[in-house]
């Protein structure tokens, strides 16, 4: 899909730079979309069933399928406003854009056509009210993060956590046509969870996002206060995560695996508060078991 | 006048967007029973 001149003295460089399936698979940002994937579907199913409301699990299947969909288009905006930072940092010099594997263009017009694709399947295979979710997100994603918020406040990933928090909340609208409390809690969680795993990564990139002039908090703030910021918000997201059972919607078994889960997730925060070597990465890695374990600890709970 | 490197980019090129177009008509086709199996399903439901 690359732009082809034909000029006299002979053809244009990017004739021969071709771009595969996985080059557009790698623009959709997989790992996040899986993420949201995973998510949504906890929202799904763990949404209580309204009788009004009739639905299929095909449906629903495709319905995940469109979020998903939708997920990458906005990784897709994502990556071609990004494409000027992403040369500047190692962690993403290897994506397609700045590899020269797709062009800009060739982006943008992926992102919104696959954008609207996604919209398009899920208000005609669920409902326009999750359609309409989505096409929020998408927008908060692409616009008001990677556009607004990125690279001119330190907010950024705090507001921006909106964003990744949704797709529970659009699940359970796939599952009963209204947003109920269950899913808000969820997307409580995720909103949390959010600041303590991108300061992490900040913590250790922190040379990367100032190549990129990207006003991380390690930059503008200091090594110091994102580390108490870190255990700030840690001390938010672990009573939050009990809220599922507080409000009746798991059981105890859900009560022990969120407690030992967040117990840990307070020791390795700690531990960052104390500077100890490798406490950001191991921090960073263990915030991603811990919204698996916490997310999937509802839904083992309510199967058994 | 074109060189011999110029006539393999130009046979690269057609190659590329060749199987760059049945990747677009595959998806289109795709798109096609998709919204074929929704419009059935939701028939399902509401009927």
């Amino acid at each position: 899909m690359s732009v082809v001149t034909v000029n006299t003295s002979g053809i244009d460089e990017n004739l021969n730079k071709s771009s595969s399936p996985f080059d557009y698979f790698r623009l959709m940002k997989p790992r996040v979309m899986s993420l949201v994937v995973f998510t949504a579907f906890v929202g799904y199913f763990t949404a209580e069933p309204v009788e009004s409301y009739n639905s299929h699990p095909l449906l629903a299947l495709i319905g995940i399928f469109a979020i998903a969909l939708g997920a990458g288009a906005s990784g897709a905006l994502n990556q071609w406003y990004e494409s000027d930072i992403d040369q500047l940092m190692i962690r993403t010099r290897d994506r397609p854009i700045p590899k020269g594997k797709i062009q800009p263009a060739d982006a943008l017009s992926f992102g919104v056509i696959t954008s609207l694709l996604s919209i398009i399947i899920l208000g005609l295979s669920v409902n326009w009210l999750a359609a309409s979710l989505l096409a929020f997100t998408i927008l908060f994603y692409a616009v008001v993060y990677t556009i607004w918020l990125k690279r001119y406040t330190v907010q950024n990933i705090v507001i921006g956590g909106a964003a990744g928090a949704f797709p529970p909340v659009i699940g359970q609208v796939c599952a009963t046509g209204n947003i109920g409390i269950e899913s808000l809690i969820l997307f409580l969680i995720i909103f949390l969870w959010t600041p303590p795993h991108f300061w992490a990564l900040a913590l250790i990139k922190k040379d990367d996002y100032a190549a990129a002039n990207i006003p991380m908090l390690p930059i503008v703030a200091g090594e110091k206060i994102t580390r108490k910021n870190i255990l700030i918000y840690s001390f938010l997201l672990v009573p939050c995560s009990l809220l599922p059972w507080i409000f009746d919607y798991s059981g105890n078994l859900y009560l022990f695996i969120a407690t030992i889960s967040g117990l840990e997730f307070l020791r390795r925060s700690f531990l960052i508060i104390k500077k100890v070597e490798g406490s950001e990465k191991s921090l960073f890695i263990y915030s991603i078991f811990y919204l698996s374990i916490v997310f999937a600890g509802i839904c083992i709970d309510k199967i058994i | 006048m074109n060189t011999n490197k110029d006539d393999e980019n130009i046979k690269t090129f057609y190659e590329n967007r060749k199987s760059k177009n049945f990747a677009v008509l595959g998806i289109i086709i795709s798109m096609v029973v998709l919204f074929f199996f929704i419009t059935i399903l939701r028939m399902d439901i509401t009927g």
